[in-house]
């Protein structure tokens, strides 16, 4: 009886499973409910051969059952529960010692099925790895850190230069355009993953790997990296962004413009100054001086985005993500905590906690140059005009 | 063989003599090596490939084999290690003939032959050491210095093996009997010498 | 050679015999601790292996508890990130090299020698060496923990996340010397294995009369064979990054991430056969003996093995369609991957068909084994799902690569070997584990076992990634880890009640009647002798006619074709009561020559000295091993015959070491 009752639970729990999967507001990395094509056509190749071997899967249980009904010998074993001893009596079933063309049969078939699930992969494959974009279309490298995205746009698809602007953990992309990637790390393998708009592909440092995303309709879509990177690995998530393509060119413009540098008699020209000295030695923000006074915080050219340690040993700006316009993101450090609460405020404890004491809140080894130091011997005045300066980076 | 007799309802169907039993003819030992040496082919194999692939991945201005290798030098010695194959072979059959002595001065000219080989090594090393190309200098002298120091190990443990049966030979431990020890310890010293010719080939020959 | 055959020894008793100098007496005496410290008596090693392998389970079911409740609500607090890494990586560690694959060298020690008629293995004192290389590798191994940490890179520890910079560690630096010694041992006993099944073969049991068993454990052997050197290199490397400076994961010199990925999975597939094939074996023994029947289609049972073994080389880059290998890559390796598939799907119908018109009794040895059928088949199913390339993008590093694995690993692996230790107990140790503890354990162990792994689909499908320390609510990840993490305190109770079943079934077995040579009604010779196993195996080498010979001795037709008694087993079998068997005397050099290994690897980690140390006792074990009297009585029979032709071996060895 026992047999039985496991597979209606097994066949529960797989209904409920696929059931839990229909609705993707709840399970925002859900695999099964694409929301672009590449996903589509991953989800259509994947759904038949899983339909099929859901149905394999019962069959086989079915025969275990039949068998175990039909051919399980009662009390053969029954009356010797410690001692089970030989079978009581000496019949014999038949002495099938096996059936040639059956299990020709059962090799050949299973093997012509998967030489058809073979071409049916083959023509996934192939066609998931055409790029329609032009050569001069939005282009996008993404760069793993630890524990954190980057992701340079070229708006004219050249990656060769410098990117036109650098956000992190949030991309933004327009909508029913696909968008090419690059994949780049600067230290160890990640893997980038927006499950509701592509597989993942890995983030590995020396190489650069294609890869497009494209999503057939508005909103956030959440990732994480999946391949393990060490400490914070699990605090390593990201978001693509859907809009539409006047939000997009709108957010453009945004993104290309500097921010402005404040001057004396502004409120938060104390903390801009205490940004620059604690904090823009890895956080670029563009259009604003650095600790010498002379020179931007934006140059591309100190950083070629190769490694993020210098020879010394010394960290260079760029080495973390780059806080121009922070505040038109939602999330912030590797996409682990929300930039606003609910009601649309700024969610500034948590954000002062980062900045306070930012290993305490996802793990780094700092004496590795992992990850953002703490700043416990910053005074509380500081920090908050620092928190308040961040603000302002709208 | 044995002392107890068979019991009847045994008889027939269990052997008489179970000692010295050998399914396929060759000895353990024999099989033993050749099995082991099976595995070797994808040690090496493994140390190779990784050569190969960042032999070709070596930044532009590190120092490399370009620099570095003496081809005439390599050859000369690479061409000693191959004689010490032809040696080996005068050995095993000297002592399958039962001749210990002459069994005796072939061991020692290949372990000899093997000890040139491995100073050449050295002298290798020791060059490329001071013209700047160590250990931990780049990609390419990481993986060469791997691939044939771990050969140079093979080749000297070889020597070790045939010194010792050079000296088992007076101690009365090699005989005409233990022929099969020479033949195996010779399997071994083959192997490692057909391995340095793959190694020459692609380390020192391929184009750069 | 067999001059000395009047000599009147059992096993184990020295006789005074001149010796070099320097050489110590070999040890004696077949009881007491020492008698199985210096034993080479393939059983003993075999059950060794068994205990060590069982003592490696509970610590990495222990891990695996605490991953199991750092997991089971959103933003676990159990474990710290850098616990959880160190964690989750030595439960992979352990349960693979330290569990599986030794669980699969004690059934192999055990049994293949008496499956085969062999009075021991080809090797015996190299036998130990290996078991002994094992358990200093898997101790050392596992002393990270009290040094400073363990490794924290994952098992299949990707460079170049394992370098210094980014594990600072020693962790990494025991997991590659401690898999290199423990690779020593699983290569020294593959060498060991294939010499015994070549040579050891009693008179008449060609290569098609050898039990499905012992074919599957030969397929393994030359997988390890093959497989170990390469992941020795890939350690080797990692070790000389790690400890030298070396640059071959360094990417800043140019180096490729890839390769470490490549060298690895070359092994690292094959690996998963090294697993998976001792307990195809063992349910090949249990479902005939069960169904009574014979094997449905064994030439097909053993050439599916011997193509899983060849096919597991060509498949290896499927766990990297996700690493940028190129698309034509892997269009390859997704075509390879589908078509092996074919034989083990051949497996699970043939097995499926032994059944189908047999006289089943389900012992606790068929629950398990049908439970094989069962479980493994669903790890095969979705193992198909993750051939489609493209869809492995989605499911590759998530969870449904986790509930595969383990269905596979556990469903398969460990409930075949489960299997097997219910059905051959009897044999080991003389009396029967108890049939209804095993049962209700078998049932808790299946119910633990779908609980823990089935919604691990679910996680997957959903999105969650492996190898996270934490997840946050309103991933929709909640329910389906807290029902994961209470099915694993099945699992554990399952496992405890194994362990007390051993316990009580010890304790009542003085009050039943001995269990006799074949308890089963069993097809295959090692049910020829008496339980427990004699230390000589069997009195005297049976002549091989058939296919499951011994059964053939019992079973017989009548002129209508029915099957009817010729004997009794007990008529059949050995007592093993004959004395002069001469056997291979126990020898201090293998315990001797592995205890130096880990000491050389403390050495490269802490102080070169150590090293001195090490090497000075590997090179006096060596020395010794080969010294040790050549023409000792013991010596001239049976396999230790060319006692000094060992130092080919030992050379061999030390140079693995000195490597």
């Amino acid at each position: 009886m026992k047999r039985p009752m496991r597979l209606r639970l097994l066949v529960a729990v797989g209904g409920l499973g696929l059931l839990a999967s229909a609705c993707g507001t709840e399970r925002p990395l859900n695999t099964l409910d694409p929301a672009g094509p590449n996903a589509k056509i991953i989800d259509d190749l994947f759904n038949p051969i899983f339909f099929i071997a859901v149905i394999v899967f019962v069959l086989v249980q079915g025969v275990l059952i039949v068998i175990w009904r039909k051919f399980g010998v009662k009390g053969a074993e029954s009356s010797a529960d410690e001692r089970p001893g030989t079978y009581a009596d000496d019949v014999f079933p038949e002495q099938v010692h096996g059936n040639f063309k059956l299990e020709i049969g059962w090799t050949i078939v299973p093997a012509v099925f998967l030489a058809i699930v073979s071409v049916l992969t083959l023509l996934a494959l192939f066609e998931l790895e055409e790029v329609e974009a032009a050569d001069d279309d939005l282009r996008v490298t993404v760069v793993g850190n630890q524990w954190w995205w980057e992701f340079q746009y070229h708006l004219d698809g050249n990656v060769e230069t410098a990117p036109d602007f650098v956000t992190a953990n949030e991309m933004v992309i327009p909508v029913d355009v696909e968008v090419p990637l690059w994949i780049e790390s600067r230290d160890v393998i990640h893997s980038f993953w927006i499950p509701r708009l592509n597989g993942k592909k890995d983030a590995v440092p020396g190489r650069s790997h294609p890869w497009v995303i494209e999503a057939s309709e508005l909103g956030r879509f959440a990732g994480q990296c999946t391949e393990f990177c060490g400490l914070s690995h699990a605090y390593m998530q990201m978001y693509t962004e859907a809009v539409t393509q006047s939000d997009f060119d709108a957010w453009v413009a945004q993104q290309l413009t500097p921010q402005p540098a404040l001057t004396e008699g502004d409120d938060n020209v104390v903390g801009q100054e205490l940004f620059v000295t604690n904090c823009s030695r890895c956080h670029m923000i563009v259009g604003v001086t650095d600790t010498n006074g002379d020179e931007e915080v934006d140059g591309w050219d100190i950083y070629d985005g190769d490694s993020k340690f210098l020879a010394e040993g010394n960290l260079t700006a760029g080495a973390a993500p780059n806080l121009t316009h922070l505040m038109s993101r939602e999330t912030f450090a590797g996409s682990f905590f929300d930039l606003y609460d609910e009601s649309g405020e700024v969610n500034r404890d948590q954000l002062e906690a980062w900045v306070r004491n930012a290993p305490g809140e996802k793990p780094a080894r700092n004496e590795n140059l992992q990850g953002m130091p703490s700043f416990a011997g910053l005074s509380p005045e500081d920090l908050n005009a620092i928190v308040d300066y961040l603000e302002t980076l709208q | 063989m044995s002392t107890t007799e068979i019991p009847e309802r045994f008889k027939g169907r269990v052997a008489e003599d179970d000692h010295h039993y050998s399914a396929s003819g060759l000895s353990h030992e024999k099989l033993a090596m050749w099995v082991f040496l099976g595995s070797e082919c994808l040690l090496f194999g493994g140390l190779i490939s990784t050569y190969m692939l960042y032999k070709n991945k070596l930044p532009a201005g590190e120092i490399g084999p370009n620099d570095l290798f003496d081809i005439p030098f390599t050859s000369v010695s690479s061409f000693v290690l191959l004689m010490s194959s032809l040696t080996m072979v005068l050995a095993v059959s000297a002592i399958a003939r039962g001749d210990v002595f002459r069994n005796r001065v072939w061991l020692l000219t290949t372990a000899m032959l093997g000890a040139v080989f491995i100073g050449g090594q050295v002298y290798e090393f020791t060059t490329f050491y001071n013209e700047g190309a160590g250990f931990t200098t780049n990609l390419w002298s990481s993986a060469f210095f791997t691939l044939t120091g771990f050969h140079g190990v093979h080749v000297t443990i070889g020597i070790i093996m045939l010194m010792s049966l050079f000296i088992g030979s007076f101690t009365g431990r090699i005989s005409q009997e233990s022929a099969e020890k020479v033949e195996i310890i010779g399997l071994y010293w083959h192997f490692v010498d057909v391995v340095w010719i793959v190694i020459f080939t692609v380390v020192y020959l391929f184009p750069q | 050679m067999a001059a000395d055959e009047t000599l009147e020894i059992t096993s184990g008793i020295d006789p005074t015999v001149e010796r070099p100098l320097g050489v110590l007496t070999r040890p004696s005496g077949s009881t007491g601790w020492r008698s199985w410290l210096f034993s080479v008596d393939h059983k003993r090693i075999g059950i060794m292996y068994g205990a060590a392998a069982l003592f490696f389970l509970v610590v990495g079911g222990c891990e695996a508890l605490l991953i199991r409740l750092q997991l089971a609500r959103p933003g676990g607090a159990v474990l710290t990130a850098d616990q959880y890494n160190q964690v989750f990586t030595m439960h992979g560690v352990t349960m693979i090299f330290l569990v599986a694959m030794p669980l699969g060298a004690a059934f192999a020690n055990y049994l293949v020698p008496l499956q085969i008629g062999a009075r021991d293995v080809a090797f015996p004192r190299l036998n130990a060496f290996s078991f002994w290389c094992f358990l200093f590798g898997a101790l050392f191994i596992n002393s990270s923990w009290f040094l400073g940490g363990a490794a924290d890179g994952g098992w299949f520890a990707y460079a170049p996340n394992t370098g210094v910079n980014f594990s600072p560690s020693h962790g990494l630096d025991f997991f590659a010397i401690g898999l290199q010694i423990t690779g020593i041992a699983s290569l020294v006993s593959a060498i060991n294995l294939i010499v015994t099944v070549i040579n050891l073969r009693a008179p008449g049991m060609t290569w098609f009369k050898m039990p499905v068993f012992t074919w599957m454990l030969f397929v393994v052997q030359v997988l390890l064979l093959f497989a170990i050197p390469v992941f020795t290199v890939a350690l080797f490397l990692l070790m000389f990054d790690r400890l030298f400076d070396a640059n071959f994961f360094n990417v800043e010199a140019g180096a490729d991430p890839l390769l470490w990925e490549h060298l690895f999975w070359i092994f690292g597939h094959p690996e998963v056969y090294i697993l998976i094939l001792p307990a195809f074996g063992v349910i090949s023994e249990v479902i005939p003996t069960f169904s009574r029947k014979p094997i449905f289609g064994y030439p097909f049972m053993v050439f599916s093995g011997i193509a899983i073994g060849f096919m597991g080389w060509g498949v290896w880059a499927h766990h990297m369609f996700a690493s940028g290998i190129g698309p034509i890559s892997v269009a390859a390796f997704s075509v390879s991957t589908m078509f092996i598939a074919v034989p083990t799907g051949v497996k699970i119908l043939n097995w499926v068909a032994t059944m189908w018109g047999g006289r089943l009794r389900f012992t606790t040895p068929m629950l398990y084994a049908v439970g094989v059928v069962s479980m493994f088949t669903v790890g095969g199913l979705s193992g198909v799902t993750h051939a489609l390339a493209p869809a492995d993008t989605q499911q590759t590093d998530t969870y449904y690569i986790v509930a595969h694995f383990h269905y596979v690993v556990f469903g398969g692996v460990i409930m075949g070997l489960f299997s097997g230790f219910y059905f051959w107990w009897p044999k080991a140790f003389g009396y029967m584990l108890s049939e209804r503890r095993g049962k209700q354990g078998f049932w808790v162990m299946l119910l633990g076992f779908n609980l823990t792994f089935g919604p691990m689909h679910i996680l997957g499908l959903q999105g969650m990634s492996r190898r996270i320390q934490t997840y946050s609510a309103g991933q929709g990840f909640d329910l389906w880890n807290m029902v994961s993490t209470i099915g694993s305190f099945f699992i554990a109770i399952a496992v405890a009640m194994f362990v007390i079943n051993i316990y009580l079934s010890r304790k009542q077995s003085v009050h039943l009647p001995p269990v006799g040579p074949d308890p089963w009604d069993a097809r295959s010779l090692e049910w020829m002798t008496a339980s427990p196993t004699p230390e000589h195996n069997f009195d005297y080498v049976p002549i091989i006619e058939d296919l499951d010979d011994f059964w053939h001795r019992k079973w017989g037709e009548d002129e209508d074709g029915n099957i009817v008694r010729i004997a009794t087993a007990e008529e059949v079998a050995q007592d093993g009561s004959r004395t002069d068997v001469h056997l291979p005397s126990p020898s201090y050099y293998p315990i001797m020559l592995s205890f130096g290994l880990p000491i050389i690897g403390y050495g490269l980690i802490f102080s070169l000295w150590l090293c001195v140390l090490g090497g000075a006792i590997v090179l006096g074990a060596i020395f010794g091993w080969i010294m040790e009297p050549a023409d000792d009585p013991e010596a001239a029979h049976d396999h230790d015959d060319h006692g000094g032709d060992d130092a080919t071996e030992a050379a061999a060895l030390e140079e693995e070491v000195n490597a």
